[in-house]
């Protein structure tokens, strides 16, 4: 029995991961995992340092001191400041009038602005020239520069927040949506891979040849378990990639808490690979022509959609409702809602010890139940059979 | 203890279809079986059923004095009528993954793989991909599969519809090879005169019921009729014996159908008179009118 359950689990992936079409989707998904935090470490942002672009005129003969290096080290990295001389104060009105300058530097104490002031731009600048002011009173009273810089010197601020939720939300949300996605997309791809492997098999007649040799719902374990195996190849060459481009490139700070949903969006997505190939292989077994396969597999499909769009209502909003409880219970929507309401920290520990719990029972439930399908559809060809027929079978009836 | 397959009384219904309604049939160990019958006869459920594919309404399936088991089964190798092959696989991965499912270790499974592409003549494409293969070739691949472990009992369905003759000798030499090694071989096939010259031993089913079961000579000797043939040294005369019912010529060679009760020598001495004879011959009629007189009564 586990011999023959390895043996058509290799043969899933061994064939599978030799075409053409899975190596690319493959080459895609671990190049996509490591470009993906290159390129945001590329892409320029308003928090990415390479600061907002300001222009500042400063009339001829009004400077203050080092101007420029005043502004770098009051704005940081979030300005670029280009300092530009006006050589009268028609030029310099001239110049904030049209767009040339954001703000000019009449004297040594009058900004001149377009309309209104750039609050942060303003701030910078009434601190340079107070820095100047202090400066060259200090420098007429005959003290020590460096005495000064030492009295000037403020310690170091940091910041804490009462409520951090403002900083991690966005993260969270996106790392929840990505999760939600990937539970939701890696299941309909990889059933509909079983399924079009059963249809294979019906279509080719080679299920008799191998039923002369293994058990249906070995047939369909090994099945199931072989083609999960590829996804989970895939999962883990995806994370891979992500981790190493992540550290490489220090990208994205990722709140800890972000990890804690991890593991469960892996068991989950395990999870719905196991309930989803099971049934997408069942569905399968009902047809012989994968033109048939739209009608049969509407069934399947409808839990896996709705279990998508609810698990996102409860990322935009309230994740606490009844239908997200009720979903996060029912085995076919579960490998979606959980992993989102953990990312949301909006679940209980015994709500998910009873989820994947309902999740693994149904699994198995669901394993012997599509094996007693199976005995019946695998050798049956031609037109499709009915789901009267299949509700018949299981309740002990014989339709022949 | 019976060695060997027994089958008796099989019946199983599809819905409203009666599909079989009592099939016997007996194959010893080391004995060919020609099975035959008409299409839907019930040839292929029978054989299924043998392989446990199909579920019974009545009737034993035995191997060995024995209801058939699983493990029975496992010793069984399989040809089915419609090919059942991977599109994609390799030739001799396909037959060794077979050989893995019917219990060979892996070594085994691909040293048997390659020496079975060899037998069947595939040995040069044992890399290709079944889908590459003719139709042809995709049915030497679907005997290697189903001897690749050795069976003790060969169940073919249909094994020489389409191949061409250097194939079909390939496939008579293996079968008889099989026989030889004291394999049970039962096969199925509308190619009568084929069948004639492999097979020492037939049955028949027609709508689901054993028709006939026995040697070959022993059931052409059953048959109510005879025929004459005979050829004449000059032109053909004018001859019209009585209580004979003429056939249609063949390649001059005149035919007639008469009642094993007919007294041939009375009708050959009249034939002698009408013209100088130059071969004569008077025998039971062949597998296909045997054949063809059982499904049409």
């Amino acid at each position: 029995m586990s011999g023959h359950l390895y043996e058509v689990a290799r043969r899933e992936v061994s064939t599978r991961a030799r075409t053409k079409a899975f190596r690319a989707v493959t080459l895609f998904i671990v190049l996509a995992a490591v470009a993906g935090p290159v390129v945001a470490a590329l892409w320029p942002s308003s928090d990415s340092g390479t600061g907002r672009d300001v222009t500042i005129a400063v009339v001829e003969g009004s400077a203050i001191d080092d101007l420029d290096s005043a502004i770098e080290s009051l704005s940081g990295d979030r300005l670029n400041a280009e300092v530009i001389v006006a050589d009268s104060l028609d030029t310099a009105e001239d110049l904030v009038a049209d767009g040339g300058a954001d703000v000019a530097l009449l004297d040594e104490s009058t900004l001149l602005w377009n309309q209104r002031n750039d609050i942060e731009l303003d701030a910078i600048l009434r601190g340079a020239i107070q820095q100047d002011h202090v400066a060259k009173t200090a420098q007429a009273q005959g003290i020590d520069p460096r005495e000064l810089a030492r009295l000037l010197t403020a310690p170091e601020v940091t910041e804490r927040f009462v409520d951090e939720s403002d900083t991690t939300e966005s993260v969270r949300d996106g790392v929840s949506f990505a999760g939600l996605f990937l539970a939701f997309l890696v299941p309909q791809v990889f059933g509909q891979l079983t399924l079009m492997s059963v249809v294979e098999e019906k279509s080719t007649r080679v299920i008799e040849v191998l039923l002369s040799h293994i058990r249906p719902r070995t047939l369909l374990a090994g099945k199931v378990l072989g083609v999960s195996l590829l996804a989970i190849a895939q999962l883990v060459l995806l994370a891979a990639g992500l981790l190493i481009s992540l550290i490489v490139v220090q990208a994205i700070d990722v709140p800890p808490s972000v990890w804690r949903f991890v593991p469960i969006l892996l068991i989950s997505v395990i999870g719905a690979l196991g309930i989803y190939n099971t049934l997408f292989a069942l569905v399968g077994s009902l047809i012989s022509r994968m033109e048939d396969a739209s009608q049969v597999m509407m069934p399947v499909m409808i839990p896996l959609v709705g279990g998508y769009v609810v698990a996102q209502t409860s990322i935009l909003g309230n994740s606490d409702s009844l239908i997200h409880k009720v979903f996060t219970f029912f085995p076919l929507t579960a490998p979606m809602m959980l992993p989102v309401r953990v990312a949301q920290d909006a679940i209980a520990p015994w709500e998910i010890v009873v989820s994947l719990g309902l999740l693994v029972v149904s699994i198995v439930v669901l394993l012997r139940l599509a094996g007693r399908v199976y005995e019946f559809a695998l050798l049956r060809t031609g037109s499709r059979i009915g789901w009267g027929e299949v509700f018949g079978r299981l309740r002990g009836r014989s339709v022949d | 203890m019976n060695s060997g397959l027994a089958i008796s009384g099989l019946h199983k219904r599809f819905g409203d279809v009666r599909a079989l309604s009592g099939v016997d049939l007996h194959v010893d160990e080391g004995q060919l079986i020609g099975f035959l019958g008409p299409n839907g006869a019930g040839k292929t459920t029978t054989m299924r059923a043998i392989l446990g594919l199909t579920s019974l309404d009545a009737g034993t399936i035995s191997w060995n004095g024995r209801p058939i088991s699983v493990d029975d089964r496992a010793q069984i190798g399989y040809m089915p009528q419609e090919r059942g092959l991977y599109p994609g696989m390799r030739v001799h991965e396909h037959i060794a993954y077979i050989g893995r499912l019917a219990g060979l270790d892996n070594a085994v499974a691909k040293r048997r793989a390659n020496e079975w592409a060899e037998r069947v003549g595939l040995d040069g494409r044992s890399n290709d991909a079944i889908q590459e293969l003719s139709t042809g070739n995709q049915q030497r691949v679907q005997l290697a599969v189903a001897l690749v472990h050795e069976p003790k009992l060969l169940v073919l369905d249909e094994p020489f519809a389409g191949l061409d003759p250097v194939a079909v000798a390939m496939l008579s030499d293996v079968m008889t090879e099989q026989v030889q090694k004291g394999v049970s071989v039962v096969f199925s096939s509308h190619q009568l005169e084929l069948v004639q010259d492999l097979a020492e031993n037939v049955t028949i089913i027609a709508d689901g019921k054993t028709q006939a079961s026995g040697r070959v000579t022993e059931l052409r000797a059953q048959s109510p009729y005879r025929l004459l043939d005979i050829v004449w040294s000059g032109p053909a005369p004018d001859f019209s014996p009585i209580g004979a019912t003429e056939l249609p010529t063949v390649h001059g060679t005149r035919r007639w159908q008469l009642l094993a009760s007919s007294d041939p020598g009375s009708i050959i001495a009249e034939a002698a008179q009408a013209g100088a004879i130059a071969s004569v011959s008077y025998q039971p009629p062949g597998l296909e009118d045997v054949f063809l007189e059982l499904v049409s009564s």
